[in-house]
C-alpha cells in the first residue's frame, strides 16, 4: 500500500533535549491516522518536521512522496494543515480570507466552500479577531478542506473546544475522509477512538507503537483472574503485562500483547488452575493510560 | 505574476491607512519644498506645539523617511518570515513571488510617489526634466540600496517592530564600536590601497544584504540567515581592515592629506563626490572635486578638516573645488 507519510529514523533535537527519537512511521494512503501521546511527547514537533516548519536534525521523512525538507509553496496545494497554535490573519474578514485563499489553489471547489460555510455556520462579514476559538478552528478547517487536499494534517484541533463544535468539526472531517489521508494529533482519545483507522502512541519522542485500531483493540485486553486462594504475585511476569495488581484472590492486569491461547497458558503457568479468567476489551483511553503509567513506573 | 498581484492587492487592502498617511506626509513635504525661503523664525514660532515640531522644516523629512521605514516593515512583516506558527507558511505561497509582491508594493507606494514629486519639483523650479531623469533614477537606486534593502532584511529577520528596534539598537552599538576601533587602528599602510576596494566592499556589503534577504524569503531560517550575514560581514571587515582608505588620523597621516565631510541638509537627497556616494573623501593636493545634485537639497553643510583647522560652511550645490 502506498504511504502518504513515511519516516525513517526521524529525529529532532532542541539543544540537549531530544524531542523526536529515531521515529519510524508509516501512514498508508486513505488512513485516518491518530498520533496520541502526553503533553511534550513530541506530537507537534513531529507534525512541524513533516510540514517543514522546523528542520529535521537527522533521519528523513517523505510526505506524499516529497522529501519533507522540500515541503513548501506548491506542495501545499495538496496538503491541508490546521493547528490550534496557528496565527491567523486576524485583521481579515472570514469571507475575505476565503476569497483570498481561493486564488492559491487550482483545485478550490466553490460549491464545497459554500457547503462548508453553511455546515460550519461561518459568519462571512466578521473579522477573524472577533471569532471564538471554535469558530476559528472551523474556519481553518473549512479553508483546509475546500481544495480537496490529498493529505489533511491536524495538530490538536479539538483542544479546548466545546462538545458541539467538536462534533461539527469531526462530522465535517469525516464527510471528506474518503478522498484524503488524515493525520491528526490529539489528546482527545474518546473522540479519536470513534473515527481513527490507525493509531500511533508517542512517549518522550519515541513512537512506542503504530498500528491499525482494530489490531490495537485486539492486542490490548484487561484481564481479571480469580484464584482459589490469595498468594504472592510471582516476581517474573511477562513483559507485556502492565499494571499488574493483586487484591486477595483477584489479580488484574492489562495484557498489551493479548492472544487468548498464549495468555491463558501464561496464567496457568504462573498461577496454576484458576477459578475464573475474564478478558475485557479496553478503550483507547484505558490503553493510553496503561502505557503512560508503565512509562512513569519505568 | 498572478500571485504577485494577488498578494499586492491584499497588502493594499490591509495597509491603506498607512499608505494614505505616507502620501499625505509626502504631499506636505512637497508643499514645504515649494517654499524654500520660508522665514526660519516663523517655523520656530509654530514649532512649540509637538505636532508642528514634527512638521517643522527640520524634522519633516526625517519623519517622512521614518514613516516609509515603518511602512516597509509592516508590509514585510505582514507575512512574517520568523517562527513556525504563521498561517501563511502552510499555504501555497511561492517565495520569490511573495518577495516580488513586497518589493512591488514598496516601488508603487514609496519610490513612484517620490519620483513624481521630484519631477514636479524640477518642473516647478524650471530645471530641465529629461536631463535630470538619470540622476533621479540614481537617487531612487540609492534610496533603494541604502534604505529599502536594509529595512527589508531587518524586517525579514524579525517578528515584530519591537524585535526590530532591539536589533537596530544592537547594530548601532556594533557599528559604533567598529568605527571607534577603526579610528584608533588606522595605519598609514592601509591608505595606499586603491580606491576600487572601497567600491567593491560597498557592492559586496549591499549584495550580501540583498542575497540574505532573498534567502530568508526562500527558506525562512532566521539563525542561518543571520549566520550567513555575519560571515559576509566578517569577510567584508577583514577586507576593510586590509584595504579600506579609512578615516585619517592627524597624528598618523602626513600634513598634505585633507579630509572633507558633506552633510546634505535635506535627508531625501544624495551628495556626490567624485561620482561616489561616500561622505568622507580623502583628498590630496591637486584633487578636483565636484559636489553635484541633489534636487531636493537646498544646501550642503561642508566641513574641511585641515591640520589644526576646522572650516565649516553652508553652501548651495553644485560646487566645484580644486585643492592646491
Amino acid at each position: 500500500m502506498p504511504q502518504a507519510i513515511h519516516t525513517e529514523q526521524l529525529s529532532k533535537r532542541f539543544g540537549r533535549i531530544i524531542a523526536l527519537d529515531r521515529m519510524n512511521l508509516d501512514v498508508p494512503e486513505g488512513a485516518l491516522y491518530a498520533l496520541v501521546g502526553q503533553n511534550g511527547a513530541g506530537k507537534t514537533t513531529t507534525i512541524k518536521v513533516l510540514m517543514n516548519l522546523i528542520r529535521v536534525t537527522w533521519g528523513s521523512a517523505t510526505v506524499l512522496g516529497i522529501d519533507s525538507r522540500d515541503i513548501r509553496g506548491k506542495s501545499y496545494t495538496q496538503i491541508g494543515y490546521v493547528s490550534e497554535n496557528q496565527e491567523m490573519p486576524e485583521w481579515m474578514k472570514v469571507g475575505a480570507l476565503l476569497n483570498y485563499l481561493r486564488e492559491f489553489y487550482p483545485t478550490w471547489d466553490r460549491a464545497l466552500e459554500q457547503s462548508l460555510i453553511k455546515q460550519f455556520e461561518l459568519p462571512l462579514d466578521r473579522r477573524i479577531k472577533s471569532l471564538s476559538r471554535g469558530m476559528k478552528m472551523k474556519l481553518a478547517l473549512a479553508s483546509a478542506l475546500a481544495f480537496h487536499p490529498r493529505l489533511i494534517v491536524l495538530d490538536e484541533p479539538f483542544g479546548g473546544l466545546d462538545p458541539l463544535v467538536r462534533d461539527q468539526l469531526i462530522e465535517g472531517l469525516l464527510e471528506r475522509a474518503s478522498e484524503s489521508t488524515i493525520f491528526i494529533s490529539s489528546h482527545d482519545l474518546a473522540e479519536i477512538e470513534s473515527f481513527a483507522s490507525h493509531v500511533g502512541y508517542l512517549e518522550s519522542g519515541k513512537l512506542l507503537f503504530s498500528e491499525e485500531m482494530a489490531s490495537l483493540s485486539t492486542r490490548f485486553r484487561e484481564v481479571e483472574i480469580t484464584r482459589d486462594s490469595d498468594s504472592v504475585l510471582p516476581s517474573a511476569l511477562p513483559a507485556g503485562w502492565l499494571q499488574t495488581k493483586s487484591a486477595g484472590a483477584v489479580v488484574r492486569f492489562v495484557d498489551s500483547s493479548f492472544d487468548e491461547q498464549r495468555t491463558s497458558a501464561d496464567i496457568a503457568r504462573l498461577f496454576g488452575p484458576v477459578k475464573d479468567a475474564q478478558f475485557r476489551p479496553l478503550t483507547l483511553r484505558a490503553i493510553f493510560l496503561a502505557m503512560a503509567r508503565k512509562s512513569e513506573e519505568a | 505574476m498572478d500571485q504577485i498581484l494577488h498578494i499586492l492587492k491584499k497588502d493594499v487592502r490591509r495597509h491603506w491607512p498607512e499608505i494614505l498617511i505616507s502620501l499625505a506626509l509626502l504631499a506636505l513635504y512637497t508643499h514645504r519644498e515649494l517654499q524654500p525661503w520660508r522665514n526660519a523664525f516663523e517655523v520656530e514660532a509654530i514649532s512649540r506645539s509637538p505636532l508642528f515640531y514634527i512638521l517643522s522644516e527640520r524634522y519633516f523629512a526625517p519623519a517622512l523617511i521614518i514613516f516609509w521605514i515603518f511602512l516597509v516593515i509592516r508590509v514585510v512583516q505582514g507575512e512574517s518570515l520568523v517562527g513556525d506558527r504563521q498561517w501563511w507558511t502552510t499555504k501555497p505561497y511561492i517565495w520569490w513571488q511573495l518577495l516580488l509582491a513586497k518589493l512591488l508594493f514598496i516601488f508603487v507606494f514609496v519610490c513612484v510617489p517620490l519620483f513624481l514629486v521630484q519631477l514636479f519639483l524640477l518642473h516647478h523650479f524650471q530645471y530641465p526634466i529629461l536631463s535630470n531623469v538619470p540622476a533621479l533614477a540614481m537617487m531612487q537606486f540609492s534610496l533603494f540600496t541604502l534604505l529599502v534593502v536594509f529595512v527589508v532584511l531587518l524586517a525579514s529577520l524579525t517578528k515584530n517592530l519591537g524585535q526590530l528596534l532591539l536589533v537596530v539598537g544592537v547594530i548601532v552599538l556594533i557599528v559604533g564600536v567598529t568605527v571607534w576601533i577603526n579610528r584608533h587602528n588606522t595605519t598609514s599602510a592601509m591608505e595606499d590601497t586603491p580606491p576600487y576596494i572601497g567600491y567593491f566592499l560597498q557592492v559586496f556589503g549591499w549584495g550580501s544584504v540583498a542575497v540574505v534577504s532573498a534567502w530568508q524569503f526562500a527558506r525562512r531560517r532566521r539563525w542561518l540567515s543571520i549566520d550567513r550575514l555575519a560571515q559576509a560581514d566578517a569577510v567584508s571587515y577583514a577586507w576593510q581592515s586590509y584595504g579600506e582608505p579609512g578615516f585619517p588620523n592627524p597624528e598618523l597621516n602626513p600634513i598634505s592629506d585633507y579630509s572633507i565631510w558633506f552633510q546634505p541638509v535635506s535627508l531625501t537627497s544624495t551628495a556626490k563626490a567624485d561620482s561616489s556616494k561616500v561622505r568622507q573623501v580623502r583628498l590630496c593636493p591637486g584633487t578636483e572635486l565636484t559636489v553635484s545634485r541633489p534636487v531636493l537639497t537646498r544646501q550642503l553643510r561642508i566641513q574641511f578638516d585641515l591640520p589644526n583647522t576646522r572650516l565649516e560652511d553652508l553652501a548651495e550645490p553644485p560646487l566645484h573645488f580644486t585643492f592646491r
